[in-house]
């Protein structure tokens, strides 16, 4: 607490107080552009008008994972505000230089990691008690009293000795005026929330409904042109020759660009080559783009496929060869040789696809070495800097337009749509608004790692563990080594290898999770059935007592035996695991800590009827610390849980010959209303620890507790993905 | 030949592009950016509009065979049940990031106008958009809320 406060203060001081504006008649209660109110102000997040009510700038990007919600709550919460009185806008994008380009000037925006509630989680409370402080100052100077005898609630200060009430919105004037409070900022008792443990509804929900424009593809610039860019399909391949007369001759065309490929130096793609056509709307962009005559040089990659990269993993997992060592702890050899029972067996997962269901875009203007760009992205210093630099002008003079996303999921990292439509922008002296297909957004996709896992687990003779040999071969990435059964078995060894490709790989919702969960979590479960022991009891006893462990990955600092064992526990009573069920029924338990948060679900799976299995229940329980808005929460873990579900039984992004093949959702099916059941039970497991992330955590059990599901209504052992549902 | 119809009780009439889907006539021509645009095959939905009353794929029919059709868009949504769906939504909070959900809000409407009362099995029927987000127990959730908000008498 003592460091974020005084990073608090000391932010403050040199920004210049950012918490509290006041009088703001022209901004409507309903206004949800980027306003930028930081000219007029001395605040940038926070306005209180005269009449009480109250507009947030939510610092934090929302694709969906709820986050712009959250952080309105952290500010109003402390604020003491009427959270009926608040209403949300996004906030603009304020820079400052740093060593290598630009950083935010005050709260941080971007989202991935499922870090933005652990990151704002001192920052923004700070920020709304700050503004109470004043606002009980204002109070004091009002009445002519002493602070100890003022209480705020609901946006109002209360004067004890009589009865008096004041609003923040008469007071907000006064209070902006005053300094900025010294003393020690009393954050609130957690018996004392009023907003945080509330199911809060989204703060878009309105426009949501109604189809206002929120997306980057809603935006417009006055007198903006369109372009679409046939791109190069095979992996760091080339243009050989093209011809664009036929473009040129279709209707509202005004342009094409050739587009070189930019390759960095670790040998991942920043942009594919190809063509762009600038038209005065979309649709003739189209058109012209299909007229191209493009003869491409296939580059170095033309053999590759998914299958072949999958014999690459598959070769090293299975062969002597020493990985990257990752963990060797204990005695490895000696313990698979003491052992009485070895399981030894492959899981594999596929290449993933993103599908952000928007497909990318940004509107980019360049004048006068300054540029303005609309795009929905994760992090909005990586448009400033990549703008920049290829539009060769002072980060400083980009000014970002952060839209809500339809979906990122980690693709919304990369900068590929940002580049291209920048370069695009220095060919004409309008706007141009850049749109990718859902084709162009399959297939020049930076892919879930797809990866081959070799595990081998040691049983003594009372069945217990006390070996573990992970190996995995993935083209890049992390592994999740540090997440259990590490530490809980003695002799345990991870190593790793990584095959150089060209195949784009990149972030996917909790990079690396779950390849790691479906692996770790069928194996335990086939330790399980081995011991013939229930897999719940199998996990409880391997957790063992509760117990705080240290944890070196990302995300988080510990990890602990107890609360993920309470998960556990939690899913199944939910489920009625206990309650068997007929035969041809199954349950199938998986869990899995992510950045910080614990979560696990049971699955039922009913094979007795002819035809496909059929998925008839899914029970879950997370523990993600102190839960803010169970609302969101449940949502995460429905919607993170199905997207897991669909990496289980359809995402499948298919490479031969150095590209894609599966570029649509013709070709890529996707989960649908028909492949979810109705019964979808969450459990949020209340504690005081520090809230962590949602957005992430639901997602990696799934494909586990599916193929776990199958194995106990069928007897069949399910260890590559994606699943077939037909028995 | 001019094309004629009506996009929420307003008259269009247009002469070129007729090859152009629907879709971008909505989004770029009259600037209704409701309509969402997601892979432009008629596969996730996105797009869905009221054609006549039925839902439909706006990506996937063009100008050219709109004469004298009637069009309604999530800009237009005014009728009893419609404004039930949009109550509903809001009362479930379905929401992930939000932007299939107009076109689930469209398939929806069109769904219960026909079947006031549809069933698990009616709902995974007809509801057939792509949601990236995974939202669809809360879909269900609104749909049986909605009916109910519309249909049932207080
Ligand atoms: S955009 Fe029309 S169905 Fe997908
Ligand atoms: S809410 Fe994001 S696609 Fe449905």
């Amino acid at each position: 607490m003592e460091i974020s406060r005084r990073r608090f203060l000391s932010l403050s001081v040199s920004a210049g107080a950012m918490l509290m504006t006041i009088n703001m008649p022209t901004l409507a209660k309903t206004t949800k552009q980027n306003t930028d109110l930081s000219g007029q102000n001395w605040s940038v997040y926070l306005h209180i008008n005269p009449d009480n009510s109250i507009v947030i700038a939510s610092p934090v990007q929302d694709m969906g994972q709820h986050m712009k919600t959250t952080g309105a709550m952290m500010i109003a919460e402390e604020l003491d505000a009427d959270w009926s009185l608040v209403s949300c806008i996004a906030a603009k994008t304020y820079l400052e230089k740093s060593t290598d380009g630009v950083k935010y000037k005050y709260a941080d925006m971007n989202t991935g990691g499922s870090h933005a509630v652990r990151r704002n989680w001192d920052f923004l409370r700070q920020a709304g008690a700050t503004a109470r402080q004043m606002l009980i100052s204002a109070a004091a100077l009002h009445w002519q009293c002493s602070q100890s005898q003022l209480t705020t609630a609901q946006s109002h200060v209360y004067r004890k000795s009589t009865k008096q009430k004041i609003s923040y919105g008469e007071l907000a004037a006064k209070a902006s005026t005053l300094p900025f409070p010294d003393g020690e900022l009393k954050l609130k008792d957690k018996a004392d929330y009023k907003i945080f443990g509330q199911d809060i509804t989204t703060v878009d929900i309105d426009e949501i409904i109604t189809g206002a424009p929120l997306f980057g593809l809603d935006m417009e610039m006055p007198d903006m042109v369109y372009a679409v860019i046939e791109r190069c399909p095979y992996f760091h391949g080339e243009i050989k020759s093209f011809d664009d007369k036929k473009t040129l001759a279709v209707t509202g065309v005004i342009k094409t660009v050739k587009i070189d490929k930019v390759i960095e130096s670790d040998g991942i793609k920043e942009i594919a080559e190809g063509i762009a056509v600038i038209a005065k709307n979309y649709w003739a962009a189209v058109q012209g783009r299909k007229a191209l005559e493009i003869n491409w040089q296939q580059g170095p990659w033309a053999n590759e496929s998914s299958q072949s990269l999958m014999n690459d993993f598959e070769k090293f997992c299975l062969g002597d060869d020493e990985g990257e060592n990752r963990i060797n702890e204990g005695d490895i050899t000696q313990a698979f040789k003491d052992s009485k029972q070895v399981l030894d067996q492959c899981y594999q997962v596929p290449l993933l696809a993103h599908a952000c269901i928007e497909p990318f875009n940004a509107i980019v203007h360049l004048q006068d070495k300054k540029a303005k760009i609309i795009t929905g992205h994760q992090f909005p210093t990586r448009v400033a800097n990549a703008v920049a630099q290829y539009a060769n002008i002072d980060p400083l003079n980009v000014e970002v337009i952060a839209t809500r996303m339809g979906g990122g999921f980690g693709r919304r990292y990369n900068n590929d749509f940002v580049i291209e439509a920048t370069l695009l922008a220095k060919e004409i002296d309008k706007p141009v608004k850049l749109v990718w297909t859902r084709e162009d957004e399959m297939s020049q996709d930076y892919f879930g790692q797809s990866t081959f896992t070799r595990l081998r687990a040691g049983l003594d003779k009372q069945g217990k563990l006390i070996a573990w040999h992970h190996r995995q071969g993935q083209i890049d990435g992390g592994l999740r080594e540090q997440c259990f059964p590490y530490q809980l078995i003695e002799n345990f060894k991870v190593d790793s290898y990584y095959q150089k490709a060209g195949t784009p790989t990149g972030a996917w919702r909790g990079p690396g999770h779950l390849q790691f969960a479906f692996a770790v979590e069928s194996m335990l479960d086939e330790v399980a059935h081995a011991n013939n022991q229930d897999p719940l009891t199998h996990r409880l006893e391997l957790l063992g007592d509760a117990k705080e462990y240290s944890y070196r990955g990302y995300g988080a600092k510990v990890i602990d035996s107890g609360r993920m064992a309470e998960c556990y526990r939690q899913a199944a009573k939910l489920a009625n695991w206990s309650n068997k069920r007929p035969k041809g029924v199954g349950l199938g338990l998986a869990g899995h800590f992510t950045f910080g948060t614990y979560a696990a679900f049971v699955v039922e799976v009913d094979s007795r009827a002819e035809g496909p299995m059929q998925i008839t229940g899914i029970w879950g329980a997370i523990d993600c610390g102190l839960p803010l808005n169970p609302n969101h929460i449940r949502n995460q873990m429905e919607g993170g849980f199905i997207d897991g579900l669909n990496v289980a039984l359809f995402n499948d992004a298919e490479i031969s010959g150095g590209r894609v093949v599966n570029d649509n959702f013709d070709q890529q099916p996707w989960i649908r209303m028909f492949d979810t059941p109705a019964t979808f039970e969450v459990t949020i497991i209340k504690n005081d620890h520090p809230p962590t992330g949602v957005g992430e955590p639901p997602t990696a059990p799934a494909p586990a507790a599916l193929a776990n599901a199958i194995y106990a209504a069928t007897g069949k052992r399910i260890r590559k993905l994606p699943i077939s549902m037909e028995s | 030949m001019p094309i004629s119809f009506t996009v929420n009780g307003v008259a269009h009439q247009v002469n070129e592009q007729l090859d152009m889907p629907l879709l971008w006539y909505l989004r770029d021509s009259i600037n209704l950016k409701g309509t969402k645009f997601g892979c432009g095959i008629g596969q996730c939905g996105a797009c869905t509009i009221h054609l006549n009353g039925h839902a439909v794929r706006s990506c996937s029919i063009t100008l050219s065979s709109l004469d004298g059709q009637q069009i309604k868009t999530i800009e237009g949504l005014s009728d009893r049940v419609e404004k039930a769906v949009q109550q509903a939504w809001k009362e479930i909070d379905v929401p992930q990031c939000g932007y299939c959900q107009s076109g689930q809000i469209m398939a929806a409407s069109a769904l219960l106008k026909q079947n006031p009362k549809p069933t698990d099995e009616d709902i995974n029927n007809v509801m057939t958009n792509i949601c990236r987000c995974g939202t669809y127990v809360r879909i269900r959730k609104a749909i049986h809320q909605a009916s109910a908000l519309a249909y049932d008498v207080s």
